[in-house]
């Protein structure tokens, strides 16, 4: 009541004011943005307190005198200032605020601060940046569009798993992915792949460790901040509905000129899997077994063009989404449903999921609470990824199936005259279909997200807030492998399978995350020159977990999967962990006028999984940041700069280890028990007792600039990481008697660059052209891992490694190879066969040097045509796909010399005197299997260039005239013809498959296999209504 | 007003603060709910014995039967090309020497460690067995790799780089362990803990471990006779002698209580089979025999032939093929060859053989042949070798029917009729040890240069490998102390016994 009066009281002061000296009048006009009239506009008489709010139609009233100038405010939007003339009426239309440099960005705990502050790279993409091309995935989305971000689509499939990592790896073993933050809440690594994309207000990248020491170590890996929608404006419905096709890119190049057979002479035997036999000539072969009746199947000895393209089927994805939003300066809510169907490109595969949020926030006096809560859940029904009898993906039984096979003719598994499994040409591996109809996995996720805030404004300098937030995630999995049998044997057979039980598996998981953040932040202007800004805050964090597995083999009723319906023992296991951490921490900014700028942060963090006298850490950082041009705004032109900014900081991260690691312990092996013999084994990792915490240090510099009136804007950063004390099982000699130790080791060294540049190339009228460039460019450096240790392995296969080796960028690949004479030519052997090395050999790094992106954006009236492109090179990839290529004839490497011994290329053999003379005339041995089979263990053969220019997305839309929707009863209407990942350019000597994927989103990145399916392309149309 | 406002927000946002803070055991979550802390030398023991027996079953088997050409790989698998091609890397079969070390010895020093804090309960007959298995096993990592981490192996944190040891004296230490196990088996103190069944190979029977120790031991001691030390292996003897405990009595075998369930099958039974279904595994499938070993089995009349090997699924016959990538494909798939027989594979829970009878015995007959032992006949213990091959392998009436072929009056069957005794015992052993304990058939090939006419794989250097490489994982995890090795020295540097 207080405040009331005291406002009353002002704004009586005020007219008195304004009557004693000027003219007044009424000025009356209505407040709109791009999409209508804007409500809860605050509408002041500049220099007064004297105030106004457009009401829900947008209009406003105020007596203003003339010559005074009214301000008109609203969040997001720029402020604009309008001198009261000789009119009665003035109509604003104002403007996003996104562009302007001097925007607000979110960053640590969602803290506001304008660009100018940060002493650290930021970018922040717009919602449009994210769903233009409506892609279901939102990490996929962003691609391309940061300098510094490096997302890899590591498998495809209808719910595509992603990699997210900002300025390359740091950790070697540990966790190099960036942490995902929604509304301030740090979020599991996934919620990336399972946000609505259309919920996304923004996402703020913070690049390095120094923008994120608030949030603890889980930030050393740079962060990516999403923050949701707010309701806006009067009450508005959108519906966006999308329908989008997927169909295989490009699939391995295959051999088309020998068939089926071999052994050992090229002898065509028609029901092999292997293609060692003759030339295809067109002859007619049996494609089944002779029946008992002696009738046979028997199609033509020819490839069928695109046969293994065209077992993949078109998928498609169907997308509804409505939001509901509406919000004043005083509150505002945002309902939003997504609903997306997809059916995949491999038969049968379907994926559906829901998305669902409501976001509210309500301000009472100096009290603001919000809450926002959202549930997803998804359900996917997919073919097994390891099926059949040698647990192998589906992708193996296509390959393992001779490309003269139509094998569209041979679905038909259980009762086709020829096709059924007891006849089929099917004699080693499962008919694919079969896999298909049989081997089943089924996983439905459920998570819930609540998050709660309240600010209050204790007084005019200090504000208090908490924010409060619990995630909990359910997953159900259950697998149904069904059992392959036969009918009947044939009296003769070629070669037969053996049979194999049904068998199924259980998995439960729960999880749940609760972070809580309170904080008190001061804002004091020590002189009118000198602002101060203080935040100080404490954070909770728990994180639990849950898995129960249950399995069970042979069931003995056909079709139905249940574990208590087996033969044999039921297999089970359970795992459940429980993390904690406490922090608490401050952050300083000092302004000076508003161009330098001296910020301080600091951070203690105490962790559960630390031994408890090592238990507590702690971290500092400081930054200095130069606006230039402010400072100096003599160097400011409208023909040169018009935007300086400087920037340097240094910041330390801590990091923990994981939860138990630090103990050692036994564990019951799988085999045990057997009946009533209990056993305990050792772990075979050991543990240093006295592990403390890993700190990563980053300094960075870096300039923004501004040109031409800002036509032209960009930014370079530079920045060096060092990684120290890593808490790594570090992988140990076996005779030690254990095979890694978890200790304290190394140190890791990143050196990059980051550019980013934006330019409005035409901007006249109808037509604007923009154009936007980023580059990361990177080199890592392992500069010493423990005592005795040059080098580590993480993961891969025994014969392609990845490794990381002292002195050498990180990760390398590291294979088979060949004995090398001092030019690098493979050196053969009497009998002209290439001789394998004893020792593996490094064959290159997986991470690229540098990566561009690219992304145009030309508009000509209502029509939009934007395209983002990204090249990466420098690295090298590992296709362990071959392995199947290789094994069943089908390489085109293969076929290079007609399956005749040929020379070697790039080869020569000793001259009996420690040199080495150019082989030009000694033939390989052999030119078919058993020279392919030997070739096929050297697997420095597979790695090759990882370079690639993709076509990432690319977008056409119209937007309908808003003057003739607006008769309608319709606000906006956007139609978009879109598509994304359709062009992709690789090195000659790629034919296998995309480089990006790979057989795991952990940290030995180079390695694809047959687990992948071919890479796809997407494309569809959109269209957008608001209401 | 304001002024108590804000002492009363200040207030209660600490008192969240402290709410969180105060609460000093908040922290304390790490206990491992998932893994133990804690093992006993009674629980870790059938552990240890498992892995052993699974090791020499499978990995150890399998790498011998190729080498010593008892078993070779039909014409429509793509499988097992390394052994035909002799193609020996650093990453040949690892697992005999990773798994020797940090899953076998991990355990067992483990257990040979362990003390009772309080002093009430003795440990020694867990010593005595972890020394044993870890000297049979010690044995052959000398005898494949020849120099190998011992005095400073199973450290495990303690020493991540442990340097490698000369391989003779390691084989005199390894001597020695076998001693003093032998010794503490028959003297054990009173209050000594008996494992009882979680000794799953003697059931807690400690004479038995001192019988099989001397056994292990007159092994090491036979594969010295080239090494012109016969004053120290008659020594040697002498303490086997004096410990009166003798070897071993009959067949040493695990059974932890195996079953027809996944993972819990006998190791080598469930390398051919599958458990429920009973159906051959791939691999059951890709090994079939090879000719020469079918043509000797099948030329000297020997009943063991219808044990070692299965009739070929088509047509019946006793059939092998040569070792080979490059076989005709008609003819010589899987089905047309004979595979692993019914004597090796009996049942889910067979017992899983560590060291035969028969192997006892011929090492006794050679021992005696080369007057290593002083008392006994060398004969007899061959004829008696034979009896408990036949015995072993399940062949029908098995005593009569060794008798009836022991007496046939061929070379290398029939003790009389054999020029070359010491080549009589070695043949012998080739026969008696097929599928069981293979290995050691490819190291005493090494030894004696015995079955004589063994082939090799026409695709192979035409050199049969006296050794493997050390590990990939060890040339880049102990770089500093592995020694450096060229493929070619697979074939040429042989242990140091030879």
């Amino acid at each position: 009541m207080k405040t009331k009066l005291n406002g009353f009281l002002t704004l009586l002061l005020a007219l008195l004011v304004q009557i004693t000296f000027a003219q007044e009048k009424t000025v009356t006009g209505t407040v709109s943005d791009a999409s209508g009239p804007l409500p809860g506009v605050t509408v002041i008489i500049k220099g007064t307190k004297t105030g106004t709010q457009t009401d829900f139609d947008g209009k406003y009233s105020i007596k203003a005198a003339t010559g005074a100038v009214l301000q008109f405010s609203f969040i997001g939007m720029k402020t604009v200032d309008q001198t009261v003339g000789a009119s009665n009426s003035i109509n604003i239309m104002m403007q996003e605020d996104a562009q302007s440099l001097d925007e607000v960005v979110v960053t640590a705990l969602g803290i506001k601060r304008k660009p100018k502050e940060l002493s650290y790279a930021v970018t922040t993409l717009k919602n449009d940046d994210i769903t233009r091309t409506k892609a279901v995935n939102t990490a996929t989305a962003m691609v391309g569009k940061v300098s510094g971000l490096q997302i890899n689509t590591t498998n495809n499939g209808v719910n595509p798993s992603t990699r997210v990592v900002l300025r390359g790896n740091r950790s070697l073993l540990g966790n190099n992915e960036a942490l995902i933050v929604v509304d301030g809440f740090p979020s599991a690594r996934g919620v990336l792949d399972r946000i609505n994309p259309n919920d996304i207000e923004s996402v703020t990248v913070l690049k390095g460790a120094n923008a994120s020491a608030l949030y603890g170590s889980d930030a050393t890996n740079g962060v990516i901040i999403v923050t949701t929608k707010k309701g806006k404006g009067k009450l508005s419905v959108e519906y966006s509905t999308t329908f989008q096709a997927e169909s295989v890119a490009y699939m391995p190049e295959f051999q088309e000129k020998f068939g089926v057979g071999g052994f050992p002479d090229g002898t065509l035997y028609p029901l092999e899997n292997v293609n060692w036999g003759p030339a295809y000539d067109g002859r007619m072969v049996d494609a089944s077994e002779t029946l008992n009746d002696g009738s046979v199947w028997q199609v033509p000895f020819t490839p069928i063009k695109d046969r293994n393209k065209n077992f993949f089927d078109t998928g498609s994805t169907i997308r509804h989404g409505v939001t509901l939003s509406a919000g004043d300066e005083t509150g505002d809510f945002l309902l939003s449903l997504d609903q997306t169907n997809t059916e995949g490109v491999v038969p049968k595969d379907a994926y559906n999921r829901t998305n669902f949020r409501l976001k509210a926030n309500k301000k009472y006096n100096k009290l603001e609470v919000g809450g926002n809560l959202s549930f997803y859940r998804s359900h996917a029904n997919l073919v097994g990824a390891e099926a059949g009898r040698q647990d192998r993906p589906v992708y193996w039984n296509v390959i393992n199936t001779p490309l003269h096979l139509p094998l569209d003719q041979m679905k038909n598994w259980r009762t086709g005259e020829f096709t059924r499994n007891e006849v089929s040409f099917f004699r080693f591996y499962e008919n694919p279909y079969f896999i298909i109809d049989t081997q089943r996995e089924y996983s439905d996720y459920n998570e819930f997200n609540v998050l709660a805030n309240a600010n209050y404004e204790i007084n005019d300098w200090i504000n208090a807030s908490l924010n409060v937030g619990y995630t909990g995630g359910t997953s159900n999995f259950k697998r149904q492998y069904g059992a392959f049998n036969y009918a009947f044997h044939l009296d003769h057979v070629y070669s037969e399978m053996d049979a194999y039980g049904a068998k199924t598996a259980d998995q439960i998981t729960a999880s749940t995350r609760v972070n809580s953040d309170f904080l008190i932040t001061m804002k004091k202007d020590i002189t009118p020159d000198l602002n101060a800004k203080l935040t100080l805050g404490q954070n909770m964090r728990l994180n639990t977990y849950k898995e129960v597995n249950v399995s069970g083999e042979n069931l003995i009723i056909p079709d139905f999967y249940n574990v208590s319906t087996r033969t044999g023992d039921l297999v089970g296991s359970e795992e459940t962990s429980n993390y904690r951490k406490l922090g608490v921490y401050a952050d300083f900014t000092l302004g000076y006028k508003q161009y330098l700028f001296l910020s301080a942060t600091a951070r203690n963090d105490w962790s559960s999984t630390l031994p408890e006298n090592n238990r507590s850490f702690f971290y500092p950082g400081v930054g200095l940041s130069f606006i230039a041009s402010e400072a100096l705004p003599g160097i400011v032109s409208n023909n040169g700069l018009s935007y300086l900014k400087a920037n340097f900081n240094v910041t330390k991260t801590g990091s923990d280890p994981g939860a138990y690691a630090t103990a050692g312990t036994f564990f019951a092996p799988v085999n045990f028990p057997y009946g009533s013999t209990a056993g305990l084994s050792q772990s075979s990792r050991d543990v240093d007792p006295n592990l403390s915490p890993e700190f990563t240090t980053s300094i960075e510099a870096g300039i923004e600039y501004g040109l031409f009136r800002n036509r032209v804007t960009g930014s370079v950063s530079v920045y060096k990481t060092n990684s120290v004390d890593q808490i790594i099982p570090v992988n140990i000699s076996f005779a030690s008697g254990a095979t890694s130790s978890l200790i304290n080791i190394g140190e890791i060294e990143n050196l990059g660059m980051e550019l980013d540049l934006n330019t409005k190339i035409i901007s006249k009228g109808d037509f604007s052209w923009d154009l936007g460039l980023n580059y990361s460019g990177y080199k890592s450096e392992v500069i010493s891992l423990s005592e005795g240790v040059n080098e580590l392995d993480l993961g891969g296969f025994a014969s392609a490694q990845i490794i990381a080796k002292v002195g050498e960028p990180y990760p390398l690949i590291r294979t088979t190879s060949y004995l090398r004479d001092d030019q690098g030519r493979v050196i053969v052997g009497a009998n002209g066969d290439p001789i394998q090395d004893s020792k593996l050999q490094t064959q290159g790094k997986t991470s690229p040097d540098y990566i561009i992106g690219l992304n145009s954006s030309l508009k000509y009236k209502n029509w939009n045509l934007y395209a983002v492109m990204d090249y990466r090179t420098g690295h090298v990839f590992f296709n362990g796909l071959v392995d199947a290529l290789e094994f069943t004839g089908l390489t085109q490497h293969s076929v290079s010399a007609n399956r005749q011994p040929f020379v070697f290329p790039n080869s020569s053999y000793s001259d009996g005197n420690d040199g080495y003379v150019a082989n030009t005339n000694r033939l390989t041995s052999d030119g078919g299997n058993d020279f392919w089979d030997a070739y096929n263990e050297v697997k420095e053969n597979y790695v090759t260039d990882a370079t690639t220019l993709k076509l990432r997305e690319v977008l056409l839309s119209y937007n309908l005239d808003t003057e003739v929707l607006g008769k309608i009863g319709i606000e906006n209407l956007t139609l978009g013809l879109f598509g994304r990942n359709l062009l992709t350019f690789r090195p000659k000597d790629n034919v296998y498959t995309d480089p990006e994927f790979n057989f795991t989103t952990g940290n030995a990145m180079g390695v694809g296999t047959q687990a992948q399916t071919p890479p796809t392309r997407q494309y569809g149309v959109n269209v957008t209504v608001k209401f | 007003m304001k002024t108590i406002k804000l002492i009363k927000s200040t207030l209660l946002a600490l008192s969240v603060v402290a709410m969180t803070v105060s609460c000093s055991d908040f922290l304390d979550v790490n206990d491992n709910p998932n893994d133990p802390s804690i093992s006993t030398p009674g629980l870790t023991l059938p552990v240890a014995q498992t892995d052993f027996a699974a090791l020499n079953a499978r990995t150890m088997t399998y790498v011998g039967q190729f080498f010593v050409y008892n078993w070779a790989t039909p014409s429509n698998w793509s499988a097992n090309q390394e052994f035909p091609r002799y193609n020996i890397t650093t990453t040949f079969n690892t697992a005999i020497f990773e798994t020797s070390y940090a899953v076998i010895f991990k355990n067992l020093t483990y257990i040979e460690n362990y003390e009772d804090a309080t002093g009430a309960v003795d440990y020694s007959s867990y010593k005595v067995i972890a020394k044993t298995i870890k000297g049979f096993q010690y044995q052959y990592l000398v005898d494949i790799y020849g120099d190998i981490p011992y005095t400073e192996a199973n450290l495990r944190g303690a020493n991540t780089t442990p340097k490698y040891d000369d391989a003779e004296t390691v084989y005199k230490q390894v001597i020695d362990e076998l001693t003093a196990a032998a010794d503490l088996a028959l003297n054990l103190p009173g209050n000594a803990e008996n494992p009882g069944s979680q000794d799953v190979i003697f059931g807690g029977d400690m004479d038995k471990w001192a019988q099989f120790a001397n056994s292990v031991k007159l092994r090491m001691l036979v594969r010295l006779s080239n090494t012109g030390q016969d004053a120290y292996i008659k020594g040697e003897i002498a303490k086997i002698n004096a410990n009166t405990a003798g070897y071993i009595t009959e067949d040493v075998a695990a059974n932890p209580g195996y079953s027809d369930n996944a993972e819990k099958q006998s190791p080598f039974y469930g390398y051919f089979r599958n458990p429920s279904t009973n159906s051959q595994t791939d691999r059951g499938d890709y090994t079939v025999a090879t000719d020469f070993t079918i043509n000797y089995l099948t030329g000297t009349a020997d009943p063991r032939r219808e044990r070692l090997y299965a009739p070929a699924t088509t047509g019946g016959a006793y059939k092998g093929v040569y070792q080979s990538t490059l076989l005709p494909g008609t003819g010589f798939t899987s089905n047309d060859l004979s595979k692993v027989g019914p004597g090796l594979l009996k049942s889910h829970a067979q017992d899983q053989y560590i060291m035969l009878l028969a192997e006892s015995k011929l090492l006794q007959a050679e021992a005696v042949q080369r007057g290593y032992i002083a008392a006994g006949s060398a004969e007899t213990l061959y004829n008696e070798a034979i009896e408990a091959s036949f015995t072993t392998l399940g062949v029908p009436a098995a005593v009569v029917a060794a008798q009836t072929y022991y007496a046939q009056a061929l070379p290398n069957v029939s003790w009389a009729s054999s020029p070359n005794k010491l080549q009589a015992i070695s043949t012998q052993k080739w026969i008696a040890l097929n599928g069981t304990s293979s290995i050691e058939l490819w190291v005493e090939y090494t030894r004696t240069g015995f079955p004589v006419g063994l082939p090799i794989p026409a695709e192979s250097g035409g050199v049969r490998p006296v050794r493997l490489l050390y590990p990939a994982s060890e040339i880049a995890r102990n770089s500093a102390n592995v020694p450096t090795l060229t493929n070619q020295d697979a074939f040429t540097k042989a242990p140091f016994w030879k």
